[in-house]
């Protein structure tokens, strides 16, 4: 007789880990009857590079497993550091092949051994732990919004939606009824005076029978089918269709494409048989998730002091906390923040201007833009760290050159108080458009960057690199145009510019591993926090900024955009720099969502804050992040140590 | 085979040892059993078996697709049911009778040197039952994981603590290995955790040059008693 208490174990210890968390017990038990478990001391061999794949793969159940690979020197380089509950010698999909690491104990260690033969068909019935393995082999897993495997979980486009909560929007008394016999031109007016699309036929309990809305009037009653004098009953989309007033704005959006309809019924329980509260229309819904929340946006646009405006980017964050949670799109909301902090400025500018004029100041009629410089320049700030500005104006005549500057050094140190209490804090290294240096007519800018690029080493070009991110938040934009051109044109002088830039961009290196509650860097000193920016963000933007200067990519600042353009531009690495924007996409979330929750900059994650899924992720993203740098050194003809 | 065809558990055990492992076989060629039976009582003679779990360990690493458990059914309620938890009534339902569990053990066990921490007392119940069910004399070589400790500690493999400290029971074995003694006073999940012992054992073993079945399998015998 066999029986399986040792096996189910096993088992459960294997529950707690991703992938086998996925799978049912009864299979973890069957898994876990063929296996073995292996002992072996500190500094022993599981298994060597090149050597053939066995029948089993493991899991630690105890200890610690480094992993090395040959290096090209000859020596080992340590990859990575596996702990319990962590996979060991796995392949999938790829087919077996040798080990392509040699794994080395670094404690004694016991390993459950399990085989792949038994596992592979397994897994393939559970998606959970097939997407699982899929993050765990790919380099740079496709982002949670792309799998949509239209499973009923609702996972893809509707998972982000649905966790957007309930959905509020929608104004009560804000919607048009209508008797079934009222005549259709009635109801027309009556939609034109209100400026309504669509009105809701009720009965006289209040219950909903029928919908109308302009596209009917346009297609049926404009077209003759249906006379303006008809009672309404007979133009009306009968059953509605209706839902409850607790729906979340996914399932309302969900529901719409679904059933190819414009409008939804809100009622009070949600059947066509209770009083009618409310009607959803399609184009309310794509506005509150489409573009920019509107209203929000106006409302800055009118704000009437710093306080008013202070708290109107508040409810901006809000809104990102809450799109970031859901997993919306990273595109859609580096768009939305970037806009609303354009728009910020913008109001920020104009009471500036005001309380010069109000000062008696005279404003001369020249042309300035308001440049945003480093995360800021490139759409990447998320979440609301230090002004880093800089302002230009076009060349005055010398006569009011004096007085030019001193407008406009009054005007950004205006604005630079209003964004303070907005809440962006002043740069510590006076990087502000307030600041003499940065607020410069066309011509010294012009210098500037002349000196730069033509004397990168004695200009210290490192600490200069995010002034070639500058983007126009305020003003003429042409102005920055013109100083792109102009740096375009200065590289082209310099050849010796872009590969001393890509050298620089080499300076920071993401972590070899995470394991337990530490980071490992290359020279295998272990780290408590994962530092999201030296360790992800600045070689992956560092890298962009390379790239795009040498290709003339000069009108987009954005990394994750400079990589896609690049995928275009050189279509053989093209999968790498769609991995490497992905990278940027999942860092770039990472940071501020872990920030706007604990209300810092989230720079340091320490490594119990992430899920091992999310580890797995990150080291994802520092797998890609080596690549490119490979890649780069190599494009760019470093010497590679 | 006996008179229905059917291959005969009994004769099976039998013949298993008619090439077995000698003192200089290495190690690794032999089949282990790392055995636990769960009693009524401490009485060989007269108390019975409740249940037996039981492992393999070949070449170093514990094979799991050669396990063995069963519960088997039992006359009297004990006071030893607070150690294990099993009733006569749960017996009654989900074990099996005595002599087939037996039988069924032999097959599975054959030659297999059976290993165990206290290892004596489940040999010496497992004979008894075997005896006077079935006039059969166990034949198992038998290694007892607290005399191999005892051994390799005389050896020097646990340097550096006080006697006293020196905690070679179970649990003690289990935190000074780090294997976590959850699912402890089962059958299996005790013939798992010794088993795990076990394969530190053998590590610690080879590391102090007991390389055959003989040298592991020694006696201990307490330093007053030696000559």
């Amino acid at each position: 007789m066999k029986t399986s208490s040792i096996s189910l174990r096993v088992a459960d210890f294997l529950k707690q880990y991703p992938p086998f968390e996925f799978l049912g017990l009864q299979d973890l038990v069957q898994l876990a009857g063929t296996g073995r478990v292996k002992f072996h001391e500190e500094g022993e061999h599981v298994f060597d590079e090149g050597e053939p794949r066995g029948r089993h793969f493991y899991v630690i159940q105890q200890g610690t497993v480094n992993l090395y690979t040959r290096s090209a020197k000859g020596g080992e380089d340590l990859i990575d550091v596996r702990v319990e509950g962590d996979l060991l010698g796995i392949f999938w999909l790829m087919g077996e092949q040798p080990y392509r690491y040699t794994a080395i104990t670094a404690s004694d260690t016991l390993l459950y051994a399990l085989q792949f033969e038994d596992f592979l068909p397994l897994v393939a019935r559970y998606p959970a732990a097939t997407r699982y393995l899929v993050d765990y082999f790919s380099e740079m897993p496709a982002s949670k919004g792309e799998d949509a495997d239209g499973s009923a979980h609702g996972s893809g486009l509707g998972l982000w939606l649905q966790k957007a909560g309930a959905h509020q929007t929608f104004e009560p008394e804000d919607f048009l009824t209508c008797a079934p016999g009222e005549q259709v031109k009635e109801v027309a007016k009556k939609l034109s005076r209100h400026h309504q699309q669509a009105a809701v036929v009720t009965d006289p309990k209040s219950c909903p029978i029928g919908i109308v809305t302009e596209a009917d009037l346009c297609r049926r009653v404009a077209t003759g089918e249906v006379s303006p004098e008809a009672p309404v009953e007979s133009l009306m989309t009968s059953p509605v269709r209706t839902v409850g007033p607790d729906l979340d704005t996914g399932a309302l959006l969900l529901r719409m494409l679904r059933h190819r309809l414009r409008h939804l019924c809100v009622t009070q329980d949600g059947t066509p048989e209770t009083p009618v509260v409310g009607l959803i229309s399609e184009r309310e819904l794509q506005m509150k998730f489409g573009r920019l929340p509107n209203a929000l946006g106006r409302q800055i646009l009118a704000a009437s002091d710093v306080r008013a405006l202070s708290r109107l980017r508040d409810r901006a964050d809000q809104l990102l906390v809450e799109y970031l949670e859901s997993e919306a799109d990273m595109r859609f909301l580096i768009d939305f923040v970037a806009e609303i902090d354009g728009l910020v400025l913008n109001r920020a500018l104009a009471m500036a201007e005001q309380i010069l004029l109000d000062r008696g100041l005279e404003k001369p009629d020249i042309d300035f833009c308001w440049l945003a410089m480093h995360s800021e320049g490139r759409k990447e700030r998320l979440i609301r760290s230090s002004q880093r500005t800089a302002l230009v104006y076009a060349d005055p005549p010398v006569e009011i050159s004096r007085y030019c500057r001193r407008w406009f050094l009054h005007l950004a140190e205006e604005v630079s108080h209003i964004l303070v209490g907005c809440g962006f804090p002043f740069d510590t290294n006076g990087r502000l458009a307030s600041n003499t240096e940065w607020c410069q007519p066309y011509t010294t800018w012009k210098a500037y960057f002349s000196r730069w690029i033509h004397e990168p080493i004695e200009s210290n070009i490192v600490t200069l690199t995010t002034f070639f991110d500058l983007r126009a938040v305020g003003g003429n934009p042409e102005l920055a145009e013109g100083l792109r051109r102009h740096i375009q044109a200065e590289i082209k002088e310099s050849p010796n510019f872009i590969p001393l830039l890509a050298n620089d961009a080499m300076a920071n290196l993401p972590p070899v591993t995470i394991f337990r509650d530490s980071v490992m860097d290359k020279a295998g000193i272990l780290w408590s926090c994962i530092d999201t920016k030296m360790h992800a963000l600045y070689p992956l933007v560092d890298v962009a900024r390379v790239f795009a200067l040498e290709h003339e990519l000069e009108d987009c600042t954005n990394t994750m955009e400079r990589f896609e353009r690049m995928a275009e531009v050189l279509p053989d690495e093209r999968e790498l720099f769609r991995a490497a924007s992905e990278a940027v996409r999942a860092s770039l979330a990472l940071q501020s969502l872990i920030g706007h929750h604990r209300g810092d900059n989230g720079q340091f994650i320490r490594p119990h804050e992430l899920t091992k899924s999310d580890q797995e992720h990150l080291k994802g993203v520092f797998r890609t992040i080596v690549r490119l740098l490979d890649f780069a050194a190599a494009h760019f003809k470093l010497k590679q140590d | 085979m006996n008179l229905f065809g059917e291959t005969d558990d009994i004769q099976l055990y039998h013949e298993s040892f008619e090439q077995t492992w000698g003192d200089s076989d290495p190690v690794d060629h032999v089949r282990f059993v790392v055995l636990d039976t769960e009693t009524t009582g401490l009485d060989a003679r007269k108390d019975a078996i409740v249940t037996i779990g039981a492992v393999a360990v070949r070449r170093g690493q514990i094979m799991l697709d050669d396990q063995y458990e069963a519960m088997v059914k039992f006359a009297f309620n004990t006071s030893a049911v607070v150690v294990h938890g099993i009733t006569r009534e749960a017996a009654q339902e989900d074990g099996v009778d005595e002599p087939v569990a037996l039988r069924q053990f032999l097959a599975y066990l054959r030659n297999g040197v059976i290993v165990g921490h206290h290892i004596g007392f489940d040999v010496e119940i497992l004979g008894e039952r075997c005896r006077q069910r079935f006039g059969l004399d166990i034949q198992n070589r038998w290694i007892d994981t607290m005399e191999l400790t005892l051994r390799l500690e005389e050896m020097g493999a646990f340097p550096g603590e006080e006697d006293a400290k020196k905690d070679f029971s179970l649990d003690g074995l289990c935190r000074r290995f780090g294997i976590p003694p959850h699912d402890r006073h089962t059958a299996p999940g005790d013939a798992f955790i010794t088993a795990q012992v076990f394969l530190k054992l053998l590590r610690l073993a080879r590391r102090y040059n007991l390389m055959t079945l003989g040298d592991i399998a020694e006696r201990w015998q307490p330093p007053e008693e030696r000559g």
